[in-house]
């Protein structure tokens, strides 16, 4: 569950970057003959809501509804005692509280001809039969493919935001290791995600390889395993809404600011000297979930390359946030 | 795999052969998983999963990202994997493919339209009771995952006392027990708290409000171990408590322990909630039971944070022998704020078993 700082800096992330993402969806659903739109989120599906409103949820799942003129509206099955806390921390308008989602959203889309939804497919069955059952004449459409084509390129406050988050995670990760060696995944754990959550990150999660010639997958460990020789650890950070991944090889040469001097060669399918055939994972925020792998980012995103490269015949696993510039994937810090 | 797994499947196993089930389709994500992780054992970490689990033990379990794929080969080595692009879309083929069997599918409020909307489904009974009945009863091996987690549960509050320090930020504390818990490998937990005074109406994410003397801090604190949640709800004061707070506390013991008192095997959850908020319409603070200022007066724990059943006057929910759940009166009081009190029980045959430590009673911390 999400539990770490949830706040909303107008300064970091301005109102008026958000109610231009709105209009941004809005065109599209205009162009679309979208009536409405319907974003779902849950804490892990918060990304769609999230880019339009700021808004992050903790628990719990709610329904953000697009009008096609108006503030956005948020159906959330939380008590309203907690709508004053989604109000603080969020940039939209009216915040209805129920516990029958469907039903509700039906009647307040009563009299709509055609409405979109992100991921339609991916609606909960408990909400997704009330409001069909409530509407009628109606035609639920998925928008999945005309967010996806408004969603990027990202603009200079979700690449500023999200590179506070890769800097946050750099640094805790670098900091982890000052005069400090680990024997156990649980004490290298907390040695990261202590720090960043002091400093505001709104999650942390550090999965590992622990053992990594036995092993290349990475897992987030339930109880404490010892380190490997050689072993892998990935930091996925989140930061007001902005996931990013850092990950690295160690007890072994550090190879990874040698690989990501590469990176643009890798990616490109170039041979590097000393590197094997590299398999290359990217991910990008491509709807409601934070990080979806892509087979390439679209232009002007901000991503994760995850690697998993042969140098010398050990695998080494490496993660880096990225922004494809252009055309051009380069680090993001 | 897990002793504690291997008894489920042989629970799950048991129960399809009674209700002539050929297998069950469970869906789960990283907010909720307790259907997905009672059949697999898997819980998703950032996504969601799908599985079909067959009545001969054969599990097929659905996931997005490669990256899931190879931590499922490992913590899953007994399930067939299957990384697919579009989870709904490879599920309704496979569906397809499994003819007139007779398929029971869980949870059906959280089970994707893209499943429940299709012709594939269209002969899909729904198994959300079937598996709600499993993961009521705790087994013993269950339940001694339940206090692990409550004992893990005690200690993270004593750090949370300690952080609770003028000046502090709420989500400073936060960070100081999920470093505690990590260090202790202790993956998740689902916590929220309030600080403040008279305004304060409930319990939220931590924010960047810094707490101050004299504040009633509240939290519930509820870490898992093997899946397993324990929860535990205190308040403290920062400081000496006021005579106002003592007083206003102790209407919340009295109430945990009116609810506590009747707790055993065959009790409906209905009756402890009115037991609890029996004890608020003595005091004339009936008006602060209702859904104005509370959610629920306790509820389940277990695969979940906030299983079945919520302890409220109209849920007949009958408790039987080896459920778990937390009786917790928490609301607002008038006089100081919000309060909270709770933890983690088992209910026996002749009663119950708590498995906190920590006392029940308004706690407070030196300035």
């Amino acid at each position: 569950m999400r539990r770490g700082l949830l706040s909303w800096d107008e300064a970091e992330v301005p109102a008026a970057v958000l109610d231009a993402r709105v209009e941004q969806l809005r065109a599209a659903m205009a162009e679309a003959g979208l009536d409405a739109m319907l974003l779902y989120n849950n804490f892990p599906r918060p990304a769609a809501v999230s880019w339009l409103t700021h808004f992050i949820p903790y628990w719990s799942q709610g329904v953000l509804v697009l009008p096609a003129s108006g503030a956005p509206e948020y159906f959330v099955s939380l008590s309203k005692r907690v709508a004053g806390w989604i109000d603080e921390t969020s940039h939209m308008g009216e915040i209805v509280s129920t516990p029958r989602l469907g039903a509700d959203l039906a009647k307040r889309l009563e009299g709509s001809k055609r409405i979109g939804v992100l991921e339609l497919n991916k609606l909960p069955g408990g909400i997704a039969h009330p409001l069909l059952s409530g509407l009628s004449g109606v035609e639920l459409v998925d928008a999945t493919d005309m967010y996806r084509a408004v969603r990027h390129p990202a603009d200079a406050t979700e690449i500023a935001v999200s590179r506070k988050a890769a800097t946050l995670a750099r640094d805790c990760l670098n900091g982890a290791f000052e005069n400090a060696a680990y024997a156990q995944t649980g004490p290298l754990t907390a040695a990261i995600e202590g720090p960043a959550r002091l400093a505001g990150a709104e999650e942390v999660i550090v999965e590992f390889a622990a053992d990594l010639d036995q092993n290349a997958a990475l897992r987030r460990i339930d109880g404490n395993l010892d380190l490997g020789a050689r072993y892998a650890l990935r930091v996925s950070l989140a930061y007001k809404g902005h996931w990013i991944r850092i990950g690295r090889t160690d007890g072994t040469e550090r190879l990874d600011d040698w690989i990501a001097s590469s990176l643009t060669a890798i990616l490109d399918g170039d041979t590097v000297p000393g590197l094997g055939a590299p398999d290359v994972t990217l991910e990008a925020c491509m709807g409601s979930a934070p990080l979806t792998e892509v087979q390439a980012l679209p232009n002007g995103a901000v991503g994760v390359a995850n690697l998993t490269l042969s140098v010398g015949g050990q695998t080494h696993l490496v993660s880096i946030p990225v922004l494809n510039e252009d055309g051009t994937v380069a680090l993001l810090i | 795999m897990t002793p504690v797994h291997q008894e489920r499947r042989r629970r799950l196993m048991a129960a399809m052969g009674e209700a002539g089930c050929d297998a069950v389709l469970v869906y789960g994500n990283a907010w909720q998983c307790d259907y997905l992780r009672y059949v697999t054992d898997f819980p998703p970490v950032e996504g969601e999963a799908l599985a079909l689990f067959f009545a001969d033990g054969e599990t097929r379990l659905f996931v997005e990202s490669a990256a899931d794929a190879a931590r499922a080969r490992v913590e899953t080595p007994y399930a067939d994997i299957v990384q697919c692009e579009d989870l709904t879309e490879t599920v309704c083929s496979e569906l397809g493919r499994l003819g007139n069997r007779t398929i029971a599918s869980a949870p059906a409020t959280l089970m994707p339209f893209g499943i429940t909307g299709s012709d594939a489904a269209k002969e899909i009974k729904d198994g959300t009771s079937l598996i709600d009945g499993l993961l009521l009863v705790k087994s013993p091996v269950e339940i001694e995952a339940v206090r692990r987690a409550a004992v893990i549960a005690d200690e993270g509050y004593k750090i949370f006392m300690e952080a609770c320090q003028v000046g502090r930020a709420e989500y400073e504390l936060v960070a100081e027990i999920e470093t505690f818990f990590r260090e202790a490998g202790c993956p998740e937990n689902f916590m929220i708290l309030g600080s403040g005074g008279v305004e304060v109406r409930g319990m939220h994410p931590p924010g960047e409000r810094r707490i101050q003397a004299g504040d009633l801090v509240t939290t519930e604190l509820t870490p898992a171990v093997d899946g397993y949640y324990a929860q535990v709800c205190r308040t403290l004061v920062v400081g000496e408590p006021s005579k106002a707070q003592l007083d206003a506390f102790d209407v919340y013991i009295e109430a945990v322990e009116a609810g506590s008192a009747i707790l055993k095997a065959g009790v409906r959850a209905s009756e402890i909630a009115k037991a609890e908020n029996d004890v608020f319409r003595k005091y004339d603070l009936g008006v602060y039971c209702t859904s104005e200022y509370t959610r629920v007066r306790g509820h389940g724990v277990g695969l979940f944070v906030d299983n079945p059943p919520h302890i409220l006057e109209d849920v007949d929910t009958v408790l039987p022998a080896g459920a778990t759940l937390i009786v917790h009166p928490n609301t607002y009081h008038p006089d100081v704020g919000y309060m909270v009190l709770g933890e983690a029980t088992a209910v026996t045959e002749d009663g119950y078993e708590t498995f906190s430590t920590l006392p029940r009673e308004l706690l407070s911390v030196a300035i």
